[in-house]
């Protein structure tokens, strides 16, 4: 048959073809399927934009509730970004929907027009959708981690484990995407594309779509590896450069100079700058034969207020701006402080180490002196405010989960406050009768304990490690090291034990004890930290090898010989070891806090340092019982103790080297607190715990904290301290006034 | 357009190209259930569509636009199946009692049209079946957007490719 009898065939046989319809029914269906084709535009219109306009304000709620930092409202702008760019897109393919009644030329080519722009959207997804967010979230990951006091390395590795899961996430969308262009959206622009080409001209066979690099036929037939690869390899790129750059901008100020220096601090006596070169300070004439007053003049000049800081910290930019651009050395015309002989010449390096020395000496005394600053500027005009009132307001001002804290005047209770939840969101209120994790306060617990078996002849302060265990392996080095070297922090003990020692949980017992003896005897089979006996060194080590010589000596274990010697005869009832632990789940004793991202996590009942260093850090008690303890100690400085002799208490009390004494801090008169303070404090950062005694004031200070936040929490314990110490001053005043 | 025009123009259209509608949603699908789904899709776009027709174009031509647009455009997996719905249409070929030899070859041949409609590309069978409507190039030219010179060159090609195709079938034993 030829075409035209097909033809003939096919109107023959459906002429008689007739359609029969309801015409009601399907004038509904109709008008019922076009409600849902609107319904279903605006949904798909204004739900992106809808979830991210409820997300801006959520946002900026949760930064505000949680106390986030600045970088939490980055995120903002990507969210913002998103809008603007899903709104100018919708806008700009707005009028380009294909017609259905359009030739269907016409048709296929506007169909592949959207078809094109919806792979380029998607294709593209990374950077109009994913990094805009992902970005800012890694950000504030990091800035989270810098503000808990880590410095840079560390924040970025940590930042990288919830930014890691943040990349899987989008890794799992952008795959998501790029199959849905695959599997659906490229076959449909090859079918696009092939029936454009059979319906236009062979001579004009060129396609137009809105996206060049797709037209080419063979161009584009699936995401290559290789792309993605490069992709991602600009992405990480782009990311370095990014931190990089933060880092850079975060760090340093002017970069054009070299940042180096020839001496390691600078004083100033008046204008003339004072200068300290290998450690020994100097009176400062001239550099390279330049009058040092001309150099003073130029940066006074130039400066203004941060001539100092400029002399200090940018010699070669002062020199070089003055027309005598330093070299690798200079001549400096010097006068030695400590040996006044004469005035010499000194040929001296200018080394970046000590300009880096010169900025962190300026560093620091900024750092104190405005902290000192801060701390005299709020206690001037603060009157002495009643610890009911004081402990609400410090524990919101610092946003800790619960705050306590007990003032004891010559052994009888003049305030005591508490404020805050057991356990963070769980309604159940502290009582000033709950128990306390005290942390490092152990150390001068530990301390009285090895006191008592001193005074008992059990020990000597003079015993040495080497002499405590005859048949171990120890480091020469350590053989000589003492008990009170050991209890002052001057032992060279490192601060810390092994991650693994750290990890082991051994239960309370000879167990513990014998897992003691084990970890200290394997730090004391290498050399000390530091020489001994030469300089302080904070060391949970120290006081765990004092603990575990104690037990040694009297065969006992660390925790029975401490309530043996200290809590029984001082009546500490509700002493313990480890976090306060509720009998029942109706949450009797308060639970330890940690802060992550913002959040306050209840630690539960069992989190805690390994036991092995009970020694220095796991009693629990009551803030009563913590002020009967200090009370003692009090007394003790007095020559009034009941548990010690007036000659032990002060060995106890005196500093060795720096101001650490036996598990006490000695901290002379300020003008906070004008007064000899006697102080510890510790924390498992999970809780907090400061314990303070004004021997002149006969006053005991003890403030806890169920909230691991240390910093905060330290510095509300230490206004509740100075409040106490200003009451003390006050009564002090009022009984100078009236005699009477 | 008032809404009752509307109706009654588009139920006037109905009774007229109806059958293009479901010869197009036919030669575009394969099962018959595919078929109902967008012959009902092709006549959605249509009452969309009313209100932008402008009378340049016949209807005929309007409808067939519609027709091979959305049936290029319309993908079984697109679309939840409408389980709870009645078909809207009902097909009739009107040969009850009327089997004379001529209508069963004519019947036939149909059927293998369709056959041979379903193994062309989708311009190619929108051409031919354009061509077996009997539509002029011009129409034909106005439908696909093409010069008229165009859709003659396609058209032989389609025609010729069309033969082919019914040549091997008649081959097909059985």
């Amino acid at each position: 048959m030829s075409p035209d009898e097909f033809q003939q065939a096919w109107q023959a046989g459906t002429s008689k073809t007739r359609i029969n319809f309801d015409a009601d029914t399907l004038l509904k269906e109709v008008q019922r399927s076009q409600r849902e084709f609107r319904t279903a535009i605006l949904i798909r219109d204004y739900r992106e934009v809808g979830v991210a306009l409820v997300m801006l304000p959520a946002w900026v709620i949760m930064g505000y509730a949680l106390s986030l930092p600045w970088t939490w409202y980055l995120v903002m702008i990507g969210i913002v970004w998103g809008i603007v760019f899903i709104l100018v897109d919708r806008w700009r393919h707005k009028h380009k929907l294909p017609g259905p009644n359009e030739p269907l030329l016409i048709s296929a080519k506007e169909s592949l027009t959207q078809v094109e722009h919806q792979i380029w959207l998607l294709r593209n997804i990374v950077w109009w959708y994913l990094l805009p967010y992902a970005l800012p979230m890694f950000v504030f990951f990091v800035d989270a981690c810098r503000s808990t006091g880590m410095s840079w390395p560390p924040a970025l590795v940590v930042a990288s484990l919830p930014s890691l899961f943040v990349a899987l996430l989008y890794a799992f969308l952008y795959v998501l995407n790029q199959r849905e262009v695959r599997k659906r959206l490229e076959p449909r622009r090859q079918e696009l594309l092939s029936l454009i080409a059979s319906l236009t001209d062979e001579t004009t066979g060129e396609v137009s779509g809105a996206y060049p690099i797709l037209t080419g036929k063979s161009s584009y037939k699936s995401i290559s590896p290789r792309r993605t690869i490069i992709a991602t390899l600009v992405a990480l790129i782009l990311l370095a450069i990014g931190i990089g750059g933060i880092f850079v901008f975060a760090n340093l100020d002017d970069d054009s100079y070299e940042k180096l220096a020839p001496f390691t601090d600078v004083r100033w006596a008046e204008d003339a700058p004072v200068v300290e070169i290998d450690g020994e300070w100097h009176l400062l004439f001239s550099i390279d034969g330049t009058d040092v007053k001309d150099i003073v003049a130029f940066c006074q000049r130039t400066y203004g207020d941060k001539w100092q800081k400029r002399f200090g910290e940018d010699l070669v930019q002062v020199l070089t701006e003055m027309g005598q651009k330093p070299r690798d050395t200079v001549k400096l015309d010097v006068l030695s402080t400590a040996t006044p002989v004469a005035r010499t010449t000194k040929d001296v390096a200018m080394t970046s180490a000590n300009r880096r020395a010169v900025r962190a000496a300026a560093e620091k005394r900024e750092f104190s002196e405005q902290q000192l600053e801060e701390f005299r500027a709020k206690s001037r005009n603060e009157p002495f405010v009643p610890l009911a009132k004081l402990i609400p307001t410090l524990r919101q001002e610092n946003k800790l989960v619960g705050l306590a804290a007990m003032v004891v005047v010559d052994g009888k209770l003049v305030g005591s406050a508490v404020d805050g939840d057991r356990k963070a969101r769980s309604g159940v209120q502290l009582s000033i009768g709950d128990q306390w994790h005290l942390g490092s306060i152990t150390k001068s617990i530990t301390a009285t304990m090895i006191a008592r078996l001193v005074e008992a002849g059990k020990m000597q302060w003079t015993d040495t490690v080497g002499a405590c265990f005859p048949n171990e392996v120890i480091h020469d080095d350590w053989k000589l090291v003492t008990l009170r070297q050991l209890l002052t922090h001057t032992s060279g003990a490192p601060a810390n034990f092994s991650v693994s020692v750290r990890r082991k949980k051994p239960a309370l017992g000879p167990e513990c004890t014998q897992a003691r003896r084990e970890a200290v005897l394997n730090v004391m089979a290498g050399k000390p930290e530091h020489a001994p006996g030469t300089e302080f060194a904070y060391s949970n080590v120290g006081f765990t090898i004092a603990g575990a010589m104690a037990e040694q000596a009297t065969g006992e274990t660390w925790e029975d010989l401490v309530k043996r010697e200290v809590f029984e005869p001082l009546a500490l009832e509700s002493a313990g070891f480890g976090p306060p632990k509720s009998l029942d789940k109706k949450l009797e004793q308060p639970q330890g806090h940690t802060t992550a991202f913002g959040w306050k996590v209840a630690a539960g009942e069992d989190a805690d340092n390994t036991f092995i260093i009970g020694p220095a850090g796991i009693v629990h008690m009551t803030l009563e019982d913590l002020c009967t303890y200090a009370t003692e100690h009090l007394r003790g400085e007095l020559g009034q103790g009941t548990l010690l002799s007036a000659e032990t208490y002060k060995l106890l009390h005196t500093p060795e080297l720096d101001d650490y004494a036996c598990g006490w801090v000695k901290k002379g008169p300020t003008a906070n607190i004008p007064y000899d303070v006697y102080w510890h404090n510790g924390s498992n950062t999970m809780w907090y715990a400061l314990v303070a005694f004004i021997p002149e004031t006969k006053t005991v200070v003890a403030v806890t904290s169920n909230d691991g936040d240390i910093a905060r929490a330290e510095a509300a314990a230490w206004r509740i301290v100075q409040n106490s110490a200003r009451s003390s001053k006050d009564a002090e005043q009022r009984q100078t006034s009236n005699p009477s | 357009m008032r809404d009752e025009d509307q109706k009654a123009l588009f139920m006037n259209w109905l009774n007229e190209h109806g059958p293009s509608v479901m010869k197009v949603a036919r030669a575009y699908t394969l099962t018959a259930e595919d078929c109902q789904d967008l012959a009902q899709e092709i006549l959605l776009q249509a009452w969309r569509s009313l209100p932008t027709f402008e009378h340049r174009a016949s209807a005929a031509t309007w409808f067939y636009r519609i027709a091979l647009n959305t049936a290029m455009n319309w993908h079984r997996k697109d679309k939840p199946r409408r389980l709870t719905q009645q078909p809207l249409l009902e097909v009739h070929s009107a040969t009850v009692g009327s089997n004379s030899a001529d209508q069963v070859q004519h019947r036939d041949t149909v059927e293998q049209l369709y056959k041979a409609i379903h193994q062309l590309p989708k311009a190619d069978a929108a051409l031919v079946l354009l061509y077996l409507d009997d539509l002029s190039y011009r129409e034909m030219a106005e439908i696909l957007g093409i010069s008229e010179s165009n859709v003659g060159v396609k058209l032989n090609r389609a025609k010729k490719a069309l033969s082919d195709l019914m040549k091997e079938s008649a081959h097909v034993p059985g």
